[in-house]
């Protein structure tokens, strides 16, 4: 199923997404939610404040995909193995680990060390796509 | 809030509309009839909450939005688990807004 990836620039929201119902949001950092599906599958990343928590990476994405999505080769199956706890739980047991992350706490955490680097690993994925500045 | 301002669509709330298949209205009436006001610590923003009917369950489902001077503008929906609304009450994240005042 295609992914797709914008960046709201006016509101600094990066959003990583497949098609699909969403049933269940996990927010695994303040401002970053992981979207499930019903069967607990991963189906989308928002980051909300995406500057502050994504900083140099998102300048790339922001050139990329602001104003229009832009449609990725990978799917959402490479991005799971790339965010999916290495324990070999589900996220949504991840989740209740983390206990809930409500707080105004913006440290980096465990978490937000991952998905810096799923999305590192996204952009390697677009870097031959042109900006759409 | 400004009262009467004309509601607009961040560029993030349309995509996520299109790739999420949120009910028609659904936004509109969490907005318009919400169970409670926040203002959200964390991102400086507004969140109504109302509890809705979705995908056949009922549940707190959220609206995030900004009141500028003038619009206010969508930005996030989704659905809060079980008791998340009362968490962030606690946690200090969210604090009651109430649009008459302001506070």
């Amino acid at each position: 199923m295609t992914l797709k990836l914008h960046y709201d620039a006016e509101f600094d929201i990066l959003h990583l997404a497949q098609d699909g119902i969403e049933d269940e949001v996990v927010e695994i950092h303040p401002g970053i939610t992981l979207e499930l599906d019903c069967e607990g599958s991963l189906i989308g990343i928002e980051v909300l404040g995406a500057s502050t928590l994504l900083k140099d990476s998102l300048l790339q994405f922001g050139k990329l995909a602001n104003r229009s999505p832009v449609h990725l080769t990978m799917d959402m199956n490479e991005i799971d193995a790339l965010l999916r706890p290495r324990d070999g739980k589900g996220y949504r047991e991840y989740f209740d680990s983390f206990a809930e992350h409500d707080s105004t706490q913006l440290s980096d955490s465990e978490a937000l060390i991952s998905v810096r680097q799923t999305f590192a690993a996204v952009w390697k994925q677009t870097a031959h796509i042109t900006p759409s500045y | 809030m400004q009262p009467n301002t004309p509601v607009r669509y961040s560029f993030h709330f349309i995509q996520q509309m299109e790739s999420r298949s949120f009910p028609d209205g659904l936004a509109e009436r969490i907005f318009e009839y919400a169970d409670a006001r926040y203002f959200d610590l964390l991102h400086n923003n507004l969140v109504a909450v109302k509890r809705e009917d979705y995908l056949g369950v009922t549940r707190d489902v959220s609206l995030a939005f900004v009141a500028l001077e003038d619009a206010t503008v969508f930005l996030t929906i989704y659905p809060l688990k079980e008791g998340q609304q009362g968490r962030r009450l606690q946690a200090g994240r969210w604090v009651r807004y109430d649009p008459e005042t302001s506070l």
